[in-house]
Order: structure tokens, then C-alpha cells, then sequence
């Protein structure tokens, strides 16, 4: 009997990438709204400088990186996706996790300084890495800002 | 050295500009963790070999940019900024850039 | 001014809906563009056809390495008598058709590209007349004449094209399965009707050549027989040739009765080793 084994791969792959795909998500989205609510009280803000006013002890410069991994399957959701265009959901999580990670880190940083606010915040968001087709690969999220001690 | 993304060292004054500093590294990742990197392209989540790459990389690039402002006399580095370029496939580019200042404590 | 820190929500970027809702849809879609562009480009095939000169497909055969003819003693007779069929199909001069004996036990015959058709040892040594060997002749030159090589890979470029054309480059894999490479020429597959229209073709010229149908329908005997014998030695040929019995009724029919005493009419074959031979 013919059995296409390629087509046997591409779903056992399938399988594979949602599976844990899916888990390693929901695993994630826990532990950073866990850590979010932790770190609530280190302040982010977006504007240049703080004011006047603050009494400044220190200020630092404090950043956080993180390199995520689109799965199997969300990648061949997107290549679907890719033919109707529209909404890709499946990355969007992807950036979201990555950048809410990296903005997680940058304030674990700050924690370490004994910071308590973070002012001009930046991100810069890059394709690290292709996988083995030429869609998406990873994703490489950084956040930094000036972190300030008040007294 | 002080570090700031700012254009000031909040608490302290700048006396002196000494113009802009940089640094920069070019860094490939190696077969191992590419290997790596391939099963996690399966199942996804965070790669933590290309995270602590970059992280290093970022660090190396600082402080070739702090050793630059030491020599020209500086103890800060104002206004920095962060870029990342894939320049072919496998390796990126960290670049940092600020301006070298001298600061002194306020005057209050 | 005044600083507040509230609670931020931050999941307004997360989609709600299940990711495998989404896949379904997506999937759904994608197969349904590739069924219609499939099927549009099928259609179109026939007429299509129409406009690809025949020098352009020998080309194409020659491109993949078919311009070999070994000649031999079974070579020289079977080219001889594909020249003789091809002059009652009354098929335009472009097209020759090139015949190639294989010394292989395999039961079969086929035509391909480029008006080249492949006889093996094992098929034509199990014939006993010349008008059973002419049918199967007639038949694969029916397929030449008819076009159906081209129209074959045809339909298995469309649907290449449909694929890599929704899925990209990426999924290869998925191309490949319906494309593949030369190899593929020697197992195009012909549809049913076309098929029922070489035998119809085929059994016409046999009986301009002879002036009668007799010993066409041995082929289709001989494959009963064998289909009885040992089902996997005929997987091969059952794939593109289905309905050996009702194939073999419809030559019955249009014998009407007229075969009753077959040696009388028929020539033996100069190649028949046997029934069983091989």
C-alpha cells in the first residue's frame, strides 16, 4: 500500500506544534499577568524625562530581551492566512507575549536598582532568525528605558 | 559611567558635551544552538540560547561604547539608543549610541 | 498633577477566537480555491491542446531522455506494425510514432509523450494472434492521436500550478506528490473516457486494417484470466486500465457474433512464446 509519508510528517508536525505550541501559550499568558500585577508598582512612562519635581536619587539605564519561537502549526496558519490576508492572529500573540515579556524583564531589571520608575521607554522589534521556509522564524523583543530611584 | 536613554542625567548637570560615542558587535549564532533553534521552530516558545546571545551581544556593544567615552574623559552617556540589523542570514548587528557628557552633582 | 497606577489591561491584543476554528476556516478556504482553480484549469485543458503542435511535445519527450530507440527483430515488427495502424487513423503527418521494445517480463504496454509507446516482452510474447497485438497497438497509438499524453500532464501541471500557487514555496512537499519529476511520464494516467475512447479508436482502425474486429478481444481475455490467476502481478496495469470485463463486453458487442470461429481469421503472432510464457 502507497502510504505519503510527507503528508504524515507535515500533520504529525502539525500536531506536535499545536500541541505544545498551544501549552507553552497558555503556560506563558499565566505567568505574565501573574508578574505583571507583581511589577504594577514599578511605573513605565513614555514620556522623556520625569519632572521636576521628583526628588532623584539615581537614574540608570535598564533593559530586557527575549527571543520567541513561532510554532509549526502557527506558521502554517499563517501561511493559509497568507493567502486571504487579513488578521494574522497567530502572530499577533507571538509579538504580544515577546514584547509584554521583554517589558516584564526590563522591569525586573529596574527592581534589581531598587528603581521605581522607568521613563522613556523604547522598543525595538527584530526577525532574528528564518526558519526552515522563508516565513517567520523567531522573534527578538527589546525594551530599555531610564530607570529613577526617588528617595 | 552612567546611562541614560534620556537627554539628561536626572539629579545631576551636565557640564560638558564631548560629542557622540558608540559601539557595536556583529555576532553569528553557531550550529548547536541552531539545532536547537529548529526543534523550538516545531513546538515554539522562547529561545533562550538566542536570548542570552543577544543579551550578551547587547552588553559587549555597551561596553565598547563605555571604554570610547572613558577615553575621551566622560562619566555618562546620555540619550542612548538601541539597533538591531539582520545583516545576512544568521548574524545581527548590535549597534548602541549616546552622546559622552560630563556631569556633576546639582548645585541645590 | 496627579499620578495614578491602575490596573492596566494589557490582553487586548489576544484574539478569543480558537485557533483551531481559525484552521478549519483557513484550510477550508485554501482547499476550496485550489478545487476551483483546478477544475478551471482542467476544463480549459481539451481546448488548449488544441494549440500545442505535436514537435513540440517529441521535444519535450526528447528533453527526458526518449529519443533512444534499441533496435531489434521485435523493435523492427512491432514499429512496423504501429506504421501500419497509424496510416488508417487518418491522424495528420506530424505525427510518428516512435516504438521501443523493452526485454522486461512486465505485462504491459503504454504510450507516452511525443507519440513514443513502450512494449514489454512480457506482454507481447503472451498474445497468440497479430490482430490481439494490434489492438493493444491500436490503442496506445489512439492515446497518441487523441492527444491524452499531453492532456495527462496537463491536468498534473494544473493542478501544480493551483497548489504552489495557494501554498507558495513553502510546502514542497505537497507540490512534489503531484508533480514530481520525469519519472512520472511513463505513469500518466489517462481518465476513463479517455480510455473508452482509445478501445473505441483502436478497435475501429483494427478493423479497417483487417476488415474485421477478430482476436481484438484477447487482450481482454488474457487479463481476465490473469486477473483470476494473480491479482498483484495486474495491479499494475488494472490502475490505468479498469473494467477489463466490461471492456472486454463492448469489443463483444461490437464483434456481433462474427468471431465464432477465430483461427480462420486471424494471423498468428511471430512473437508468441505462449499463454504462460515468462
Amino acid at each position: 500500500m502507497y502510504i505519503p509519508y510527507d503528508i504524515l510528517i507535515i500533520i504529525a508536525f502539525l500536531m506536535l506544534g499545536y500541541g505544545f505550541g498551544q501549552l507553552a501559550e497558555k503556560k506563558h499568558y499565566r505567568s505574565i499577568r501573574q508578574r505583571e500585577t507583581m511589577l504594577k508598582d514599578i511605573l513605565i512612562f513614555g514620556a522623556k524625562s520625569p519632572p521636576a519635581d521628583w526628588p532623584i536619587v539615581t537614574s540608570e539605564l535598564v533593559h530586557g530581551n527575549v527571543v520567541v519561537s513561532v510554532d509549526y502549526f502557527k506558521r502554517f496558519l499563517f501561511s493559509l492566512r497568507n493567502i486571504f490576508g487579513g488578521r494574522v492572529e497567530a502572530y499577533e500573540s507571538l509579538i504580544d507575549r515577546g514584547r509584554r515579556e521583554a517589558v516584564l524583564r526590563m522591569k525586573q531589571h529596574a527592581l534589581r536598582l531598587n528603581s521605581d520608575a522607568i521613563f522613556n521607554i523604547k522598543f525595538e522589534t527584530s526577525a532574528v532568525s528564518r526558519g526552515f521556509s522563508s516565513s517567520l522564524g523567531s522573534v527578538e523583543v527589546f525594551a530599555y528605558g531610564t530607570a529613577i530611584k526617588t528617595s | 559611567m552612567l546611562i541614560t536613554n534620556i537627554e539628561s542625567v536626572p539629579g545631576k548637570t551636565i557640564v560638558k558635551h564631548l560629542g557622540l560615542v558608540q559601539g557595536s558587535t556583529v555576532r553569528a549564532k553557531h550550529v548547536g544552538k541552531d539545532i536547537l533553534a529548529g526543534l523550538k521552530n516545531i513546538v515554539g516558545g522562547e529561545l533562550k540560547a538566542y536570548t542570552e546571545l543577544l543579551h550578551d551581544a547587547r552588553e559587549q556593544a555597551t561596553q565598547r561604547m563605555i571604554d570610547q567615552a572613558q577615553g575621551m574623559g566622560a562619566n555618562a552617556i546620555t540619550n542612548v539608543r538601541f539597533a538591531t540589523s539582520s545583516i545576512t542570514a544568521g548574524a545581527a548587528e548590535l549597534f548602541v549610541y549616546g552622546t559622552a557628557v560630563v556631569v556633576e552633582e546639582d548645585q541645590d | 498633577m496627579k499620578y495614578q497606577n491602575p490596573r492596566i489591561d494589557n490582553d487586548i491584543n489576544v484574539v478569543s477566537e480558537h485557533p483551531l476554528k481559525t484552521f478549519a476556516k483557513l484550510l477550508l478556504m485554501a482547499t476550496l480555491l485550489a478545487l476551483a482553480i483546478i477544475v478551471l484549469l482542467n476544463f480549459s485543458i481539451p481546448y488548449v491542446v488544441k494549440f500545442i503542435p505535436f514537435k513540440f511535445e517529441a521535444a519535450l519527450a526528447d528533453r527526458f531522455g526518449m529519443t533512444k530507440i534499441v533496435p531489434s527483430k521485435q523493435q523492427s515488427y512491432l514499429q512496423d506494425l504501429a506504421d501500419r495502424i497509424l496510416a488508417q487513423t487518418g491522424a495528420s503527418d506530424e505525427i510518428r510514432i516512435r516504438l521501443h521494445y523493452s526485454d522486461q517480463d512486465t505485462v504491459n504496454a503504454y504510450a507516452t509523450l511525443g507519440g513514443n509507446v513502450f512494449f514489454f516482452k512480457g506482454l507481447v510474447e503472451k498474445l497468440k494472434s497479430e490482430q490481439a497485438l494490434a489492438m493493444v497497438m491500436a490503442h496506445e497509438i489512439a492515446h497518441i492521436v487523441n492527444r491524452d499524453p499531453i492532456k495527462a500532464l496537463g491536468r498534473g501541471l494544473s493542478t501544480a500550478i493551483a497548489l504552489s500557487a495557494i501554498f507558495g514555496s513553502s510546502d514542497n512537499a505537497l507540490i512534489r506528490r503531484f508533480v514530481g519529476s520525469g519519472e512520472t511520464l511513463t505513469t500518466l494516467k489517462y481518465t476513463r473516457d479517455h480510455e473508452a475512447r482509445a478501445d473505441a479508436d483502436g478497435y475501429d482502425w483494427i478493423n479497417r486494417l483487417y476488415g474485421h474486429g477478430c482476436g481484438a478481444e484477447e487482450l481482454f481475455v488474457l487479463f481476465e484470466r490473469m486477473h483470476s490467476d494473480d491479482e498483484s502481478r495486474l495491479t499494475q496495469i488494472f490502475i490505468t486500465h479498469p473494467y477489463a470485463s466490461k471492456r472486454l463486453q463492448r469489443i463483444r458487442e461490437n464483434q456481433a457474433g462474427a468471431c465464432s470461429d477465430n483461427d480462420s481469421k486471424t494471423n498468428a503472432n511471430p512473437l508468441y512464446r505462449g499463454s504462460d510464457a515468462g
